[in-house]
């Protein structure tokens, strides 16, 4: 089943690899494959910001360092990268609907502990919000 | 698996020091020099709450003017009286009691839970049995129910024809202190009772020296006499010192039971048996962890002291290593969080609980603690994680669950961290944000009512004299005056407290949930000047009075180890510092490494030196200042500020700078709040980040939103219970990191070591 434009929401945990892999496989291109990572907003009272130098920007540049290593590991460099800050369920639909995107596929967790805890995962909100396709990749270890 | 092996001699060498340590604890406890005050060493200055142990028998009554207008019933200078020899009929008091209202039943109820965990976290390890009487002597006067007759004398023969009360000497009564439990709502004084089933109105007034044997003593209502020695000995004023010359024998306690005075337990004993002193265990805690630390790591608090300088300034500073702060903005963050009410409240507390020798135990937890801070924040380091956006997650959550697994320890690790986790998000909303909200609002208040106080007591005072002379026109109009002064200045309090909370909250709030980094960053970076003004005011105290620092230094070090200036001996004076300096500087709690894992560095040793800095200029800089302020303006034994004040903490502190420089009050009540504010946000970071590790980023504004809540009820509250339960929090967060960084410590000393040895080698490429 071919698509024309793909989303992947990573983490860079060690589950994105694999992700954008199964991305890779629905489309004929690497460049119609987009992985975005979405960042929270800034805390204003961690030492980072109220004295160092942490700001959107420096994260946003970090960021996109890391997508140079996954490009360079997949060699794809035609992959499509963003880096958006906000609520991630509503960031990455909102992101799949502006590029019009046919499907989204993401991790059904992410790296956090007392996963059962969450108050819903983004893998649901995504589910609820999208447009498009949802295809959610379990991990192998499925808990 | 190749286990960290220690050379056999160091080996050897810390058996031994560990060993003299838990003898020397052991053997403390076990000389029955462990005797403190059964009142638990109160936390926290409880807004407006004034401990009074005693109450004066007969005040300085006897130099009042005689200008009266009529003879008061119950002469002011009273012969001493002997005991009967049998009680009194008893009384049974009939005062309708009210029904709590809900608040106040939820109120009690959390008392009751918080009364219980302080049992087992701060339960007393070496606490001994102490026996006392409590004299509760006095005489009573009685009336028909309803009558507007005079009060007769109730004596064992029956109701006194000549001895009487009428019933226009009950306000003068009152006001001379003679009552006991007078009721005060409509004027009325006294109180409904049942006697032989007739009911009755009747008072209870307090009775004037006591003959006994060839002495005579003073015994104020309620005055506890605790066995010391052969004799039962009066529990003074000040630090709970007991008066020798104010004793009774066996035989004379039973005399005064006898005549019916003393309190009697349920089965008829006079003596009733209380358990004080010893250490709480969370102390005990601390200090043997900071004192094993130091040893473990030989003393790298001394050694590594010059290093720690060097780093601060900036020597090693890449940057291009991960992290988000220079090693001076993490301390500088860190120093934020602990600089606060600690230092310039509870050092006074400690002071004034512990007498000088409280504030050499306070130095050497100081010095004892950078170890701990040592160790925790290298672990902080060495197990923090790196986002992909280049922050930073770290702490004692990172080490405990990360750490212990490595050692094999993945269960236990698992349930430190998430104990010390949720002990920290309870900290966060409590010492770290209520307790300084209340206590700086409180202190703020002060400062600006002041005059208005002073006004209302002088007002008091003359109302007194009045009643005392029977100028009954004069009295209500004063009292008129006083309570329209009174209403006014309760209602402004009120409304003060009110607006402080909504301002503070909407500042935090501002910072925390708006995301405004300006004024965060401003308040941080206000504290550091903040706190040179400080020290500088302390100095000048100092240096104008510096004739008197070396016999007090002397003083310092003796009432340390000899602990007579309070009634605690020796232990009582080492738990008092050593619990106030704990709750300053935060050493052993695992708070700092959340902050100073930030720091951008690949070495977790070198972070750790840093750290090492923090207690030293908290405990041993700032709280020193403020200790010897208030030792040489004596202030911790001014009977006047202490008793007849009931001045504490911050107000004391306030008291004492005011007596040498006049407007510094103004000055400090500026640099509490912003003291207060920067503890909050610091506080806040910590608690959100172990927020986030339990229940995922997404969920941290609800934790914002409670935070914010808790300020603004911190401001307006006045449950001493919510305070001493919050400060139980931070304390307790000691109990699973300690332990954790015990059992991580091997690895630290293996990364100190080699560290120590690469720098040695000037192996480290410098950088300024």
């Amino acid at each position: 089943m071919k698509k024309q434009c793909v989303v992947v929401p990573v983490d860079f945990s060690d589950n994105t690899e694999a992700a954008v892999r199964a991305a890779l496989a629905f489309v004929d291109s690497p460049s119609q494959v987009n992985v975005i990572h979405v960042l929270f907003a800034l805390d204003a009272v961690s030492p980072g910001v109220v004295f160092g130098g942490v700001s959107d920007e420096s994260r946003t540049e970090n960021i996109n360092e890391h997508f140079d290593k996954l490009k360079l590991a997949l060699d794809t460099p035609e992959l499509g990268t963003e880096v958006r800050i906000g609520n991630p369920g509503v960031q990455i639909t909102d992101y799949a609907n502006e590029l019009g995107a046919d499907l989204i596929v993401i991790p059904s967790h992410g790296y956090h502990g007392f996963k059962r805890m969450i108050l819903g995962s983004v893998a649901e909100r995504v589910i609820r919000l999208a447009a498009c396709d949802v295809y959610v990749l379990r991990r192998n270890d499925a808990e | 698996m190749k286990r960290f092996q220690r050379p056999a001699t160091s080996r050897l060498r810390f058996a031994i020091s560990l060993g003299v340590v838990l003898f020397g604890i052991y053997g403390f406890s076990q000389f029955g020099w462990a005797q403190n005050s059964s009142e638990s060493t109160p936390l926290v200055e409880k807004k407006g709450e004034v401990k009074k142990q005693v109450e004066a028998s007969e005040s300085d009554n006897s130099d009042k003017s005689t200008k009266t207008e009529s003879k008061p019933s119950i002469p002011v200078v009273r012969e001493a009286v002997a005991p009967p020899d049998k009680p009194l009929p008893a009384i049974e008091d009939a005062e309708p009691k009210e029904k709590p209202k809900v608040l106040e039943q939820i109120d009690s109820a959390f008392a009751k839970a918080v009364e219980y965990m302080a049992g087992v976290l701060f339960y007393r390890l070496g606490a001994q049995t102490e026996k006392f009487v409590s004299f509760t002597g006095s005489d009573i006067y009685v009336r028909e129910k309803g009558s507007e007759g005079p009060f007769q004398k109730l004596t064992v023969d029956g109701l006194s024809a000549d001895e009487t009360i009428a019933p226009d000497d009950l306000e003068a009564l009152f006001y001379r202190k003679k009552l006991i439990d007078p009721v005060t709502v409509d004027d009325r004084y006294y109180r409904m009772g049942k006697l032989d089933d007739q009911e009755v109105e009747y008072l209870a007034v307090k009775l004037p020296p006591v003959e006994i044997g060839d002495k005579t003593l003073k015994l104020g209502h309620g005055a506890k006499l605790v066995k010391e020695g052969e004799t039962f000995q009066l529990v003074g004023d000040m630090r709970g010192l007991l008066d020798a010359e104010t004793s009774l024998t066996d035989s004379e306690a039973k005399t005064l039971a006898d005549a019916g005075w003393l309190k009697t337990t349920d089965d008829g004993q006079h003596i009733q048996s209380d358990k004080v002193g010893g250490a709480p265990i969370v102390v005990l805690w601390l200090a043997l962890g900071a004192v094993y630390f130091t040893l473990y790591m030989r003393g790298v608090n001394f050694w590594g002291f010059s290093h720690a300088i060097e780093v601060v300034r900036g020597k090693y500073d890449n940057p291009d290593e991960d992290g988000e702060v220079t090693h001076l903005q993490a301390l500088m963050s860190a120093l934020s969080a602990t600089v606060g009410l600690g230092n310039i409240a509870g050092v006074t507390i400690a002071m004034t609980q512990g007498g000088p020798g409280a504030f050499f135990w306070m130095i050497l937890c100081g010095l004892f603690g950078m170890t701990s801070k040592f160790t925790e924040c290298t672990l902080g380091q060495k197990y923090r994680t790196v986002k992909p956006d280049g922050s930073i997650l770290g702490g004692p959550m990172g080490y405990l669950k990360t750490g212990l697994a490595e050692i094999g320890l993945g269960g236990l690790g698992r349930v430190l961290a998430f104990l010390f986790v949720v002990m920290c998000i309870l900290a966060s909303f409590g010492g770290g944000n209520m307790f300084q909200i209340n206590q700086s609002g409180s202190t703020l208040l002060e400062q600006v009512q002041s005059k208005e106080r002073k006004l209302v007591a002088e007002l008091d005072q003359k109302i007194e004299d009045a009643a005392i002379n029977k100028q009954t026109a004069v009295v209500s109009e004063l009292r008129q005056e006083k309570n329209k002064r009174q209403e006014e200045i309760d209602k402004f309090s009120q409304t003060f407290n009110m607006i402080y909370g909504l301002v503070m909250a909407v500042l935090v709030g501002v910072v925390i949930i708006g995301g405004i980094k300006r004024i965060g960053a401003a308040a941080e970076k206000i504290v550091p000047s903040m706190c040179f003004m400080y020290i500088i005011a302390c100095l000048y105290i100092i240096l104008t009075h510096l004739g008197e620092v070396p016999p007090l230094v002397g003083a310092i070090f003796t009432q340390a180890f000899t602990g007579e200036a309070i009634r605690g001996g020796l232990i009582g004076v080492l738990v008092i510092g050593v619990q106030r300096a704990a709750f300053s500087n935060e050493a052993g709690v695992g708070s700092a490494a959340i902050a100073h894992s930030a720091a951008k560095t690949e070495e977790p040793v070198r972070e750790g030196a840093v750290a090492l800095l923090g207690p030293f200029i908290d405990t041993i800089v700032v709280c020193s200042m403020t200790a010897l302020v208030i030792l040489i303006t004596n202030a911790w034994d001014n009977p006047d500020w202490v008793v007849r004040d009931g001045l504490s903490g911050a107000a004391l502190t306030s008291q004492a700078f005011e007596s040498e420089i006049s407007w510094f009050p103004w000055v400090l009540s500026v640099a509490v709040v912003m003291f207060a504010f920067s503890t909050v946000i610091s506080w806040s970071y910590y608690g959100e980040r172990c927020w986030e590790s339990l229940f995922g980023a997404r969920s941290v504004v609800f934790y914002k939103i409670l935070f914010l809540i808790c300020v603004f009820v911190g401001a307006i509250a006045n449950a001493g219970s919510v305070l001493d339960f919050s400060d139980m929090m931070i304390l307790s967060m000691a109990f699973p990191n300690i332990l954790g960084v015990a059992l991580l410590s091997p690895k630290v000393r293996a990364d100190l070591l080699d560290y120590w040895k690469r720098y040695k080698a000037g192996e480290f490429k410098e950088f300024k």
